[in-house]
């Protein structure tokens, strides 16, 4: 049960701090909460498929290129979520002052709301199918699989928590300063998310440019402790990165960047 | 540290950019691992510096089980029965742990590279 409980926490605390950033940074926008949750139950959906797909593969079905489907929701979340980081970027202003509920329904209309239920898909999906696998592995193996499910079922509701504490502590924020760190956290996670997804394309095509290690911090953070997870998640943390994977995660910042501060410029209303 | 003073990050990341480790044209080494009663077979592999390899891993238990490293940077679950590849490398010398994650504490093995 215990180790039932580490499991499936570990897996979902990703999910839950995307969850929790996604939703502080989408504060204003009306149905933001219907859209995560939505989000949330369409990547729940496709967890469960991709999980039964997974144990019931024939050989044939063993040469699914996980991999290639993995990298492409990895760079699409990436996609929406740096769009969404650069929108908040030209329109910080906007977001901080006190809007009118009409305001508020004029700036909605012209975030690309839906990205944001895209992203929460793909991270609940992406660890949901590991923990579907693995509960259903579980209790099926027989004996003690209802104390599994009940360790798998707190680590998730425990993991939960930790996101809404993370979402609670960045509403505490003043508007300012949490859409300020929400928008930098959008475009960390989209680097990261980058990043990873380029370096599983890589793996995959056996392209080895810019494989080369820079260093080795995970004597300093190890990446599989919870510390080394949650950083992993929320500002792309790597513990031996590749050349490669720095060099999408730069560009990935300096593309937010300049997609944030270009249009800001066009449009002197936003002040 | 010096990597985040811009002009450190600039170097560093031409200096990953241009050497490239050498696009190897070496075929990648093929090895079997099989997962059993929650552990590894075998549990060490051995390669040269800078080799890319290719492992089968043969999930012969009925429970799934999560092959990671993230040394190795790699998480792939299998299905009971299942089997996967994963390919690694090219790597520097060194030792790189790898994982059952599902069965942590017997699922253990290492890649050796020197």
């Amino acid at each position: 049960m215990v180790a039932a409980f580490i499991i499936v926490f570990r897996e979902t605390l990703e999910a839950g701090l995307i969850i929790g950033l996604v939703l502080a940074a989408a504060k204003g926008l009306p149905w933001r909460r219907t859209l995560v949750a939505g989000g949330t139950l369409a990547g729940l959906v496709i967890a469960v498929i991709a999980a039964l797909v997974l144990s019931i593969a024939t050989d044939a079905l063993e040469a699914i290129p996980t991999e290639v489907i993995d990298a492409t929701a990895l760079l699409v979340a990436a996609a929406m979520l740096a769009g969404h980081a650069a929108w908040m970027a030209r329109h910080a202003a906007e977001l901080t002052r006190e809007v009118t509920a009409a305001g508020a329904a004029v700036l909605a209309g012209e975030r690309p709301a839906y990205a944001l239920s895209i992203v929460v898909a793909v991270a609940v999906a992406r660890e949901g199918v590991e923990t579907v696998l693995f509960l259903a592995g579980a209790t099926a193996a027989g004996g003690g699989g209802g104390s599994v499910l009940m360790g798998g079922i707190i680590g998730a509701v425990v993991a939960a928590a930790c996101g809404a504490t993370f979402y609670a502590g960045l509403l505490r924020l003043s508007a300012r300063t949490m859409f300020a760190i929400s928008g930098w956290l959008l475009a960390l996670v989209a680097a990261g998310m980058a990043a990873d997804g380029v370096a599983l394309l890589q793996q995959h095509f056996d392209v080895t440019i810019g494989t080369t290690e820079l260093w080795d911090s995970s004597a300093l953070v190890s990446q599989g402790s919870l510390l080394g997870r949650a950083l992993h998640t929320l500002i792309g943390y790597v513990e031996r990165p590749t050349g490669a994977q720095l060099a999408v995660f730069a560009a990935t910042l300096v593309t937010i960047l300049l997609l944030g501060r270009g249009s800001r410029a066009s449009t002197p209303a936003a002040r | 540290m010096t990597v985040f003073s811009r002009r450190g990050f600039f170097a560093t990341l031409t200096m990953a950019l241009v050497p490239v480790s050498a696009a190897l044209a070496d075929d990648p080494v093929k090895f079997d691992i099989t997962i059993k009663d929650h552990k590894f077979t075998p549990t060490e592999i051995r390669l040269k510096a800078g080799q890319r390899a290719e492992l089968t891993v043969i999930n012969a238990d009925a429970t799934p089980e999560e092959f990671e490293s993230k040394a190795l940077k790699v998480e792939k679950v299998i299905a009971g029965g299942r089997r996967v590849v994963v390919k690694i490398g090219p790597l520097k010398p060194g030792s790189y742990a790898f994982v059952g994650e599902y069965h942590e504490d017997t699922a253990k093995g290492v890649v050796i590279v020197e």
